[in-house]
């Protein structure tokens, strides 16, 4: 461990903003691929799916 | 042979196998990302110049580096499918679109929150920052193209095209560094010499990156496998797993 105590750690020397910021970003931007992918699964699934019903009700 | 070939293009056989891994890459680069990453903000030591604003490294390193192995991976699809037309390296082609731009975005970013405190400034027209930024405008190029034509396979001619043209500024991006002085440090870690890094800032770095590729590995497969749901969906095989819930 780098750091004795939770200031410290947050304040990364005067550089928390930069450092704190980056890792942000990576985990959002990471994330919003994720929950993209599967938004988009779901949104394909169900209209596969409501395609389906639709085309044996005829 | 081309049984084998013909065999790993399907897009039904890629769909099963990897339906059967995604959980595993799922759990691995989940777990491997967030132990690079809670080593690099806690446990790496800081650098004697720059202090912890180094602690940026291990997320600009990794998703610059990856940014451009992914660029070239989408161009080598894109190649395979046009001249072979084989369906599904024409949907990772596709697919590798998405994340790039991502990690594209996120080394931009990053850098420049780097660039911040360490240079004194958050961007220079310097060769490295151009011709990255050129790489995350071909990026989307590549994914306009894809989505700006009625016709699927023409749009992917285009966006294929695109792709194999850019691939020129794969090496300008690396060597930029060497060609022209600039704030941009040459880099640490070479491939063919010894790295100028100590042990304990490489093995954090390493398992970031180990991170990251598995992460962009699973996105490029849960994109594709989507891709496949939408171009596949009159086929019998899909409609009948769809049936069974095995999707």
């Amino acid at each position: 461990m780098q750091f004795n105590s939770w200031q410290t750690f947050l304040l990364m020397g005067d550089h928390g903003f930069y450092v704190f910021s980056s890792y942000g970003v990576a985990l959002l931007i990471l994330s919003a691929n994720f929950l993209s992918a599967k938004i988009q699964k779901r949104k394909i699934l169900k209209s596969l799916i409501n395609h389906d019903k639709h085309n044996a009700s005829y | 042979m081309i049984t084998i070939l013909k065999k790993l293009g399907s897009p039904k056989w890629f769909y099963h196998f990897s339906h059967k891994l995604t959980p595993w890459i799922a759990f691995f680069s989940i777990t491997v990302l967030f132990t690079g990453m809670i080593w690099g903000l806690l446990f790496a030591p800081e650098d004697y110049l720059q202090g912890q604003s180094f602690r940026i490294f291990y997320v600009h390193v990794p998703t610059a580096f990856l940014a451009q192995s992914i660029y070239i991976a989408m161009a080598i699809f894109s190649f395979i499918s046009l001249v072979w037309r084989i369906k599904l390296t024409e949907m990772l082609s596709k697919s590798c679109a998405t994340i790039g731009i991502s990690y594209t975005f996120i080394a931009l970013v990053t850098g420049s929150l780097w660039g911040a405190p360490t240079w004194g400034t958050w961007w220079i027209w310097d060769a490295r920052l151009t011709s990255m930024l050129l790489l995350f405008f071909l990026y989307l190029g590549v994914i306009a193209l894809h989505s700006n034509f009625e016709n699927r396979q023409t749009a992917a001619k285009a966006a294929g095209i695109l792709a194999i043209i850019g691939v020129v500024n794969i090496p300008i991006i690396k060597l930029s560094v060497n060609w022209w002085n600039t704030l941009h440090q040459p880099a640490t870690l070479k491939f063919t010499q010894a790295s100028s890094i100590t042990v304990d800032m490489l093995i954090p770095f390493l398992i970031c990156f180990t991170g990251f590729s598995l992460f962009a590995a699973w996105m490029i497969i849960l994109k594709t496998q989507n891709e496949i749901l939408i171009r596949e969906s009159k086929t019998k095989w899909l409609k009948e797993a769809i049936k069974n819930h095995a999707i």
